[in-house]
């Protein structure tokens, strides 16, 4: 019958609404090369210009310096102490709150991934507040002899104790889905062969939790050497030199004459975050189990007689960690000046008033930090919701690519972001002819490539979780590509892109890592300008600050927690 | 309306042909069901004809317009073809009325007419003045009706239905298989309705295609689908068919021919061309009947008997082949297994294409 083939009219070739899916392609492909991918293309080439073996070499030479090596060797040290600390911390939580019968869940969980809504340096400051000379925790009756006269903090030990707890949720939140995703009936087999509890979760559980478990540790080690909030609280003043740090302190003190020396600095600490990265997608690649669930998860074994000592454990170890820090923060916030205890009779709100009324460079940033990151967020979200589009609903392989390109500027080290982009736009821009580093702008864009992965992770998720079948019914209808994404897949991606802004914003608001050095006079953020309070000595200042931000930020997550209700499974990060 | 017709269409997905040398004429207004077991590739075509998927060969013509050849494809869009999905596929964030007349926002129909089209396609599935409920708010029932009046409301010229009943528990399948035949008549487009259930095909199709790994094994009438199955395939697809080895003796008289069934002559209606020696027969559970002793009957065994509520199924062995078993289905007393009975055979069919082996 093929001979058939031939007859008939051939009434197609007028496809121009093809053209306007190609356009929009082409528009969100130069946003992502040029915000994620040139940038970081622009560092290799500074170092690797004159070919491969004199870029090895001027590596080389940069690392050979002792301040280099000893800010290698102590970023390795301290983030696998860290890492360790994360992993014990996330894997015993993700246990407890997915295998026990420990009550009030959802709390205990609010609690532990604190630190994902709260920025580095506002931990560690925290941190410091708790157990530095000035902490109420000394009020306490009996403790007063324990009062330290230096911050014990300040240090290696500090920053591996906040940094462990700030990394913990990732480990937490990878063990904790792998345990959502085990179907209930294996422990239930383990137990039905004969195993107690214990035995199964040994013999069963822990054996397909450990690839996830991996892949959480990688997370948190990268996230570690990348950290630079806490290093550059605890381990400037406590002489513990990191990578990050050592990359911020020479740029700050030499200025863009030391750009090529921390570019190959910064490629170093790149080639760390990528090893742990590729450690990362290859565990899970080859050694997670698909199990197929049918039916529920676990509902969880009764602690049984264990059940009091070990609420009450974890509540007071929650106290500690999570609830503590933030009251010692606050009170030092409501003492007049750095030195003075606070008591009924020093208390007040002064500091808290001055900060954003007689402060100039704290509102400046509130201004400048609300701006860059409510712009940010709009952007990212503009942009993530066609790219999602094109990804999941029309399976384009180059919206694929752009995705994982997008990825880049975010599991990269933040430092390495920003000596990318004062390489990038430290050079006039071709036609404007003016430079963009000294800007605000530069903040922009550096945030507009750091927190695209950010806003896209749920818009993707969501928009594979519309039904198909939603859009092809539109299509049927007659509806254009344009105008499908316009009426049906938009106003139902929504709330996801809603989040996905929030998140933005929340990544944004109080950024340091990036914004370290890209800051300007005049242009300063709200997290750089926390930094600088603090290194000034005038901690009071810079916890008044940390405590609006505080606010803000436990604000908008409260927003997002009551919009989370309605959202599709994996748009947030965390789910309770 | 549209006459639809496919010509050697084939589509490949892993190397494998889902739907292979496919070609099939469909006529203006005519309800065809492709009928199948899943993984048949009915899905497929439909999706083929949708223009969701993309053919390797072969071409596909609406009023002799070729809408899909390998090289070019017509985009979905652009086909007027109204399409009613298993899941409903009903948009959660418009109103019944905004589901039902978005095609015609679409086209730029302006307010009024739309608003009067949107009426009548809601009277017409039975759904006055459901314009503005929302869509989860409705059952499963309604929302089918829902997804029919958007198909009905955008006037299309021939309308794919994906298994739309799928999803509905059995009362209101029944209740929806009018619903469709309504829609039918008043629409008078051309339907392509894919299902896996015989049932529903031969009560609303004017055709029904059965198709079996890619390829059409027959398309006919409900009733001659039935009466004449081609192959073993359709024969035991089809109305619980059970296959029987006969030798045909003498030539065929008025559509009846002189059989052997182990061992036992009867009549069975075969094609004109059905030559004599041995050939494959179909045979119903309900041409089978228990008969007195003796004369035209085929002496069984009783194997098992299993109730059915308003009749038994009951499985027997002739005795000249015990290692053989037919079904048949008994009102009454069931028999005793083990009891020997005797068998009359009212009808039977002789395949025309016997199954290889």
């Amino acid at each position: 019958m093929r001979q058939a083939v031939a007859t008939g009219s051939i009434s197609l070739g007028r496809r121009p609404i093809m053209k306007a899916e190609t356009l929009l392609l082409a528009v969100l492909g130069l946003y992502v090369l040029g915000l994620c991918v040139w940038p970081l293309l622009r560092l290799l080439t500074t170092i690797f210009a004159g070919g491969l073996t004199e870029g090895v070499s001027f590596i080389l030479d940069a690392w050979s310096t002792p301040a280099a090596r000893r800010a290698t060797v102590n970023t390795l040290e301290a983030s696998f102490w860290a890492t360790i600390l994360s992993v014990v911390l996330g894997v015993a939580m993700a246990f407890l709150v997915g295998l026990s019968d420990i009550r009030l869940k959802p709390l205990l969980v609010f609690l532990l991934l604190l630190p994902l809504l709260i920025p580095p340096q506002i931990s560690a400051l925290a941190w410091l507040a708790m157990i530095g000379p000035q902490s109420p925790l000394w009020l306490i009756p009996g403790l007063e002899a324990l009062r330290p006269v230096r911050n014990p903090l300040l240090g290696r030990d500090g920053i591996i104790l906040v940094m462990g707890l700030e990394h913990a949720p990732m480990v937490f939140l990878a063990v904790r889905a792998a345990l959502r995703g085990l179907p209930a009936d294996l422990i239930d087999a383990a137990r039905a062969a004969g195993s107690r509890p214990m035995g199964a979760i040994a013999r069963i559980v822990a054996p397909l939790m450990l690839p996830a478990l991996a892949a959480g540790a990688a997370l948190a080690f990268v996230s570690a050497i990348g950290n630079f909030g806490v290093p550059a609280l605890l381990g400037i003043p406590g002489r513990y030199p990191m990578l990050s740090t050592l990359i911020y302190q020479r740029l700050a003190g030499f200025g863009p004459t030391a750009l090529a020396d921390v570019a190959a600095l910064a490629l170093i600490l790149a080639g760390m975050a990528l090893v742990g990265i590729g450690a990362q997608v290859l565990i899970l690649r080859r050694y997670a189990v698909a199990t197929d669930r049918v039916g529920g998860a676990h509902a969880g074994f009764a602690l049984g007689r264990l059940f009091w000592p070990t609420t009450i454990f974890v509540w007071l170890l929650m106290l500690l960690i999570a609830v503590m820090p933030l009251i010692a923060l606050t009170a030092a916030a409501l003492v007049p000046s750095v030195g003075v205890r606070l008591s009924a009779e020093t208390v007040t709100l002064s500091n808290l008033i001055y900060v954003v009324t007689g402060l100039g460079s704290a509102q400046r940033a509130f201004a400048n930090s609300l701006f860059l990151a409510t712009s940010a967020a709009f952007l990212t979200v503009a942009v993530a919701a066609p790219l999602a589009w094109l990804l999941v609903a029309r399976r384009s392989k180059m919206a694929q690519a752009l995705n994982a390109a997008a990825d880049a500027p975010y599991v990269l080290p933040g430092i390495v972001l920003s000596i990318a982009m004062i390489l990038t736009f430290l050079p006039p821009v071709p036609v404007l002819g003016i430079s963009l580093y000294n800007t605000i702008w530069i903040l922009l864009i550096a945030y507009l490539a750091r927190f695209l992965a950010l806003a896209l992770r749920p818009v993707v998720s969501a928009m594979a979780q519309i039904e198909r079948a939603t859009e092809e019914a539109a299509q049927m209808s007659g509806a254009g590509p344009l105008y499908r994404l316009r009426t049906v897949v938009l106003p139902m991606l929504a709330p996801a892109l809603g989040a996905g802004a929030l998140l933005v914003f929340l990544g944004a608001f109080s950024e340091l890592t990036v914004s370290a050095l890209l800051w300007s006079r005049g242009n300063e953020t709200v997290g750089v300008v926390i930094f600088s309070l603090y290194d000034e000595g005038n901690s009071t200042a810079a916890a008044a600050v940390s405590v609006w931000v505080l606010g803000i930020v436990l604000c908008l997550a409260l927003l997002i927690s009551l919009v989370g209700r309605r959202l599709p499974d994996g748009v947030l990060p965390w789910r309770m | 309306m549209a006459d639809v017709s496919l010509r050697g269409v084939r589509r490949e997905a892993g190397g494998r042909a889902i739907v292979d040398d496919l070609s099939l004429e469909i006529a203006h207004g005519e309800c065809l069901a492709l009928l199948g077991p899943s993984g048949c590739g009915k899905t497929t075509l439909l999706r083929l004809l949708a223009g969701f998927e993309t053919l390797h060969a072969g071409e596909i013509m609406f009023d002799g317009k070729i809408v899909a050849a390998p090289e070019r494809q017509l985009a979905p869009e652009e086909r007027r073809v109204g399409m009613v999905f298993q899941s409903y596929a009903l948009w959660p964030h418009l109103d019944v009325a905004g589901n039902v007349g978005y095609a015609l926002k679409v086209q730029k129909l302006p307010k009024p007419e739309r608003e009067k089209r949107v009426a009548e396609a809601l009277e017409t599935v039975g759904l006055p003045g459901f314009d503005k409920r929302r869509v989860q708010s409705l059952s499963g029932g309604q929302r089918q009706r829902v997804a029919l009046a958007r198909c009905l409301a955008m006037r299309p010229r021939l309308v794919l239905l994906d298994e739309p009943l799928a999803n509905l528990d059995a009362h209101l399948r029944e209740t929806m298989i009018d619903e469709f035949r309504r829609f039918h008549a008043a629409s008078g487009a051309t339907l392509i309705y894919v299902t896996h259930d015989q049932a529903e095909a031969m009560a609303l199709a004017d055709r029904i295609a059965v198709m079996d790994n890619g390829r059409l094994r027959q398309v006919d009438t409900p009733d001659r689908l039935y009466q004449e199955p081609c192959d073993a395939m359709v024969a035991q697809f089809l109305g619980q068919g059970q296959l029987a080895p006969v030798t045909v003796h003498g030539p065929v008289e008025n559509g009846w021919v002189d059989v052997e069934l182990f061992g036992h002559r009867t009549r069975m209606r075969a094609r004109p061309d059905c030559a004599p020696g041995p050939a494959q027969a179909c045979l119903r559970p309900g041409d089978l009947v228990f008969a007195e002793e003796g004369g035209a009957s085929m002496p069984v065994t009783i194997v098992s008997t299993r109730f059915e509520g308003g009749s038994t199924l009951v499985r027997v062995a002739p005795e000249a082949a015990p290692e053989t078993t037919l079904n048949l289905r008994v009102g009454g007393r069931a028999p005793m297994i083990g009891e020997r009975r005797s068998l009359a055979i009212s009808d039977g069919w002789l395949l025309p294409v016997a199954s290889p082996g």
